[in-house]
C-alpha cells in the first residue's frame, strides 16, 4: 500500500472531506472501468491505467468541488493516463498516435457516464422485456459471472457462437435503451 | 489507439454475401470477440481504421463497451440493495449532500461484485488517508483486525485483490468463494478461512461464520477467541482448532492442540469440553462426536506465530506490508554508457518475443520501457526485496559478454505473507504457441526446503501461488519443472551460490492447455542433448494462454536469502533465444 506523497494534514483537516472523497472514488470504480476500457480496449491495461487514475484523484483530492459532478471530474483525470498510456504504446510500436480518433471516443465515453443514471432506469426495464434465451445468457455471463469457455462448454457450443450470442442480447439491449431514451425525451 | 490509415477505403454497407464485410458487420465481429477477451494488436488496429473510416460507430462502439461494465454491476447487484436503488456514485453523492457519515455502502452491502470490486479500492484509499493521520488511530476506531495475506483468493465471483495489510472493520462481512484467506485480529489471534466461506468480524476477538472452514490459531495471551455460527458458540482456551459450517449449517469443531468449549445456542447447558484430537459435530438441535477423523495435512495452514506478533501491540496505523528491516543494499550502477541491443537488426533474433538485461538502469525500479518485447508498463516488484546488484564475481559470460547487472530478490521474514510473490511483468503479447525461455541465475543461501519458481501464467496477482500455471525453478534442493502443483518433476541438484542457466521448452501436445515442458540445465551452445528435466501432463484446468511471468519464492525461505536473477529471453525457438548464435539446431 502507497502512502499519500503530500504532507501530513494540519490536525484540524478536513477527515470527512477525504473520506467523502474516498467513497465516491470507490463509487466511481465501474464508471470509470467502463470510460477506460473503451480508451485503453486490454484488460490489463485498464486495470493499470484506473489504479493510476485512483493514485491522481487522490493526490489532486484538493482541487476538487463538491459542488460539480465528481464523475466528470473523474473522468477529465482518468482521460490524462488513458492518453498517456495511449501515447507510450504507440512510441514503443512506432506508429503514429491519432488524437483526433482519441478525442472523439473519449468524447462519446465521457457523454455514457454523464447519462448513466437515465441509461440504468432503461437497461433495468430492457431486461425484463430480453427474451428468455437471450436473458438466461445474460445472466450467466453477468449475473452468475461464468466465463464464455465455460458456457460454451455447458451449452455444447463454440466460445465463438456464445460470444457472437451475447453480443445479439447486447444489441438488442442496445436498441431497446436508445428507444426507451427517445420516449423519454420526447415531449 | 493505434496508427491512422488514411487509405482504408469507404466500405459499402449491406454488402451481398461474398463481397467485403459492411463497416456494421465488421464492428460486430471485433466487439463479440473482443468484448469477452483480448484484443489483439490486429484487431485493435482493424478498430481503429473502422472507427476512423466511419465516425459514425465510435458511438455503437462505446455504448457496446460501456453496456458490457453496466450489465456486470448491474446483474450483480440485483436483490441486494432497495429497488429505487441508484447508481453508484449518484448514491454517494446523495448520501455526501446529506451529511450522512461516509462509509462507503460497500461495508453494508458486501455481497455485491461491484462492492467489492470498488472495496479493494475503497479500503486502499482509505488506508493512504489513515496513514496520513498524525499518531495511531484512536480507541474509538472500529477497526478490529488486519488481513494478513491470501492465496488464490476468489471475492464473491471475481478474482481481484484484497491489499496486503487491509484494515478489517467492526462488521466488515467477506465472501470467499476460493482461495484461502488470512486475518489477524486485534486481540491477538489469527485464523485462516478456505473459499467457500462466508464470516463475519463482530469484534477483535469474535467472528461469525456462516459457511466454510476456519483454522484458528490462538497464541498465549489471546485466549477467548470466540467463533459463532448459527448453531453453536466455539470458545477457545488456546490454541489451534478447526471450525466448519456445511450447507446445512451444522458446525464440526476439531481440536488440533489446547482447548475449546462449544457450546450449543440453543442449550448452553450442554457445552462440550474439548482438548487434542477431539471433535463435535452440533446440528440444528443435537451434539454428536463425529466418527472420521480429520487428517491435518488437508488443512489449510492458518497464520503463524511470527505473523501475528507483527501487530503486537495491537496498532491499526501499522497495518500494512511491512519493508525489509534494512531495505535494499546499495548499490554503485557500473561506470560507462550501456547500449542496448537492437535485437531487431539481427536476423537471428528478429523472432524473440521478449528479452530483458536488467542492465540498463541505475537504480530499481527499472523504467516501464526496460527490456524489450514487455507491456509499457515497469516490472511489478515487491517493495524492499527488490534490488539491482553487481553480479557476483563466478556469474558466467552471458554470450561472450559479462553481465553487467542482476537483480537481487529477497526471502521471505518474519511476519511477511506465506506466499512470496518478489517478480513479475506483462508480455506485450500474449503467447499461446510453444515457448522457448532462458535465463541466468544464482540462489544464495540455498537448503532442502528453499523454493522458487519462474512461472508462465495468465494473471501476475500477487495473492496468487500460481501453482496451477507451467514453472521452473528449484525445490527441495533439486531442479525443477512442473505443469502444475504437484505434477512436477525433479532434476539435477542445485548448488548454493552457484550460478546456473536454464533453457526450456513450454509446449502444448494435441491440447488447448500447455502440457509438456522440457529443461536443459546449463546447456552448452550449439551442443544438442536430451533435456535434463522433463514432464507432461494434461492439467484439468490448465494454462492455455500466457501473458504474464514471474517469480515466487517459498514461504520456508530465509530472510538472508537471495535468488540472482540475470538475462532472460523468450522466444520461438531455441534459436531465438541466442542473439548472437546463428546455427543453434531447435
Amino acid at each position: 500500500m502507497s502512502a499519500c506523497d503530500s504532507a501530513l494534514p494540519p490536525a484540524d483537516s478536513t477527515d470527512a472531506a477525504d473520506a467523502r472523497l474516498v467513497a465516491l472514488v470507490a463509487a466511481s470504480q465501474p464508471s470509470l472501468r467502463a470510460y477506460l476500457h473503451s480508451l485503453v480496449r486490454q484488460s490489463a491495461d485498464v486495470d493499470d491505467c484506473l489504479q493510476e487514475t485512483n493514485v491522481v484523484l487522490w493526490r489532486k483530492r484538493s482541487e476538487y468541488d463538491p459542488a460539480r459532478p465528481f464523475l466528470a471530474w473523474a473522468c477529465a483525470i482518468a482521460r490524462l493516463q488513458a492518453l498517456a498510456h495511449c501515447k507510450r504504446v504507440a512510441r514503443r510500436d512506432h506508429v503514429p498516435f491519432d488524437d483526433e480518433l482519441f478525442a472523439r471516443v473519449a468524447a462519446a465515453a465521457a457523454q455514457h457516464v454523464e447519462n448513466q443514471e437515465e441509461r440504468l432506469r432503461a437497461l433495468r426495464q430492457c431486461l425484463e422485456a430480453l427474451p428468455p434465451r437471450y436473458r438466461q445468457l445474460v445472466d450467466q455471463r453477468y449475473a452468475a459471472g461464468k466465463p464464455v469457455r465455460e458456457m460454451a462448454h455447458a451449452l455444447e457450443l463454440s466460445a465463438e457462437a456464445v460470444s457472437m450470442a451475447l453480443y445479439r442480447a447486447r444489441k438488442q439491449l442496445l436498441e431497446c435503451i436508445q428507444l426507451r431514451l427517445a420516449r423519454e425525451s420526447q415531449p | 489507439m493505434t496508427n491512422r490509415d488514411d487509405s482504408v477505403p469507404e466500405l459499402p454497407l449491406g454488402s451481398p454475401l461474398g463481397a467485403p464485410r459492411s463497416a456494421d458487420e465488421q464492428l460486430t465481429g471485433l466487439l463479440a470477440a473482443a468484448t469477452e477477451g483480448e484484443w489483439s494488436a490486429e484487431q485493435s488496429r482493424q478498430l481503429d481504421a473502422l472507427l476512423t473510416a466511419h465516425p459514425r460507430l465510435v458511438e455503437a462502439y462505446v455504448a457496446h463497451v460501456a453496456l458490457h461494465h453496466v450489465l456486470a454491476w448491474e446483474l450483480q447487484t440485483a436483490g441486494s440493495e432497495p429497488p429505487a436503488r441508484l447508481s453508484p456514485v449518484a448514491a454517494a453523492e446523495a448520501a455526501a449532500s446529506r451529511g450522512d457519515r461516509p462509509v462507503p455502502s460497500v461495508y453494508r452491502s458486501a455481497t455485491t461484485l461491484a462492492g467489492w470490486a470498488v472495496l479493494a479500492v475503497c479500503v486502499t484509499l482509505m488506508a493512504m488517508a489513515w496513514l496520513n493521520l498524525p499518531g495511531s488511530l484512536s480507541a474509538d476506531d472500529d477497526i478490529v483486525a488486519v488481513l494478513l495475506e491470501s492465496e488464490d483468493a476468489v471475492w464473491s465471483g471475481e478474482e481481484f485483490v484484497l491489499p496486503f495489510g487491509m484494515p478489517v472493520a467492526r462488521g466488515q462481512r467477506f465472501q470467499l468463494q476460493a482461495g484461502l484467506a488470512r486475518l489477524a485480529l486485534e486481540a491477538g489471534a489469527g485464523f485462516v478461512v478456505e473459499g467457500p466461506a462466508d464470516f463475519t468480524l463482530l469484534d477483535g476477538r469474535q467472528v461469525l461464520l456462516q459457511q466454510g472452514r476456519l483454522v484458528a490459531h490462538v497464541p498465549e495471551g489471546a485466549d477467548g477467541f470466540t467463533v459463532v455460527t448459527q448453531t453453536a458458540e466455539i470458545v477457545d482456551f488456546g490454541t489451534r482448532f478447526v471450525a466448519t459450517v456445511d450447507d446445512g449449517n451444522a458446525t464440526d469443531v476439531y481440536v488440533l492442540e489446547g482447548e475449546v468449549e462449544a457450546r450449543p445456542l440453543w442449550d448452553a447447558g450442554r457445552a462440550r469440553r474439548l482438548t487434542t484430537d477431539e471433535a463435535v459435530r452440533i446440528g440444528a438441535d443435537d451434539l454428536q462426536t463425529p466418527a472420521t477423523v480429520v487428517a491435518h495435512d488437508t488443512l489449510p495452514e492458518p497464520p503463524r506465530l511470527d505473523q501475528l506478533l507483527l501487530y503486537r501491540p495491537w496498532d491499526a496505523a501499522r497495518a500494512s506490508l511491512r519493508l525489509a528491516a534494512d531495505g535494499p543494499p546499495a548499490h554503485t550502477p557500473p561506470a560507462g554508457p550501456y547500449t542496448a541491443p537492437d535485437l531487431k537488426v539481427n536476423p537471428a533474433a528478429a523472432d524473440t518475443i521478449a528479452h530483458e538485461s536488467f542492465a540498463e538502469a541505475t537504480t530499481w525500479p527499472l523504467p516501464a520501457d526496460s527490456g524489450w518485447g514487455f507491456a509499457p508498463t515497469a516490472w511489478q516488484a515487491t517493495p524492499g526485496y527488490v534490488s539491482l546488484l553487481s553480479p557476483p564475481r563466478a556469474w558466467p559470460l552471458v554470450d561472450g559478454a559479462a553481465a553487467r547487472q542482476v537483480v537481487a530478490l529477497g526471502g521471505r521474514a518474519p511476519g511477511d505473507p506465506l506466499l512470496a510473490n518478489r517478480l513479475s511483468r506483462r508480455l506485450a503479447d500474449s503467447q499461446s504457441g510453444e515457448l522457448w525461455f532462458r535465463f541466468f541465475g544464482c540462489y544464495e543461501g540455498l537448503d532442502d526446503n528453499d523454493f522458487f519458481v519462474l512461472w508462465f501464467d495468465h494473471n501476475a496477482r500477487f495473492d496468487a501461488s500460481h501453482a496451477g500455471a507451467p514453472s521452473v525453478g528449484i525445490k527441495q534442493g533439486r531442479f525443477l519443472a512442473r505443469i502444475d502443483k504437484p505434477h512436477e518433476t525433479y532434476g539435477p541438484a542445485a548448488v548454493d551460490g552457484q550460478p546456473f542457466e536454464l533453457v526450456g521448452r513450454l509446449s502444448k501436445q494435441a491440447s488447448r492447455n500447455y502440457n509438456r515442458l522440457v529443461l536443459w540445465i546449463d546447456p552448452r551452445r550449439g551442443v544438442d542433448t536430451p533435456p535434463d528435466v522433463a514432464t507432461e501432463f494434461e492439467p484439468a484446468r490448465g494454462v492455455g494462454m500466457i501473458t504474464h511471468i514471474g517469480i515466487r519464492l517459498g514461504q520456508d525461505t530465509e530472510a538472508d536469502d537471495r535468488l540472482l536473477l540475470g538475462a532472460l529471453w523468450l522466444g520461438p525457438t531455441r534459436q531465438s533465444l541466442y542473439p548472437a548464435e546463428k546455427d543453434i539446431q531447435p
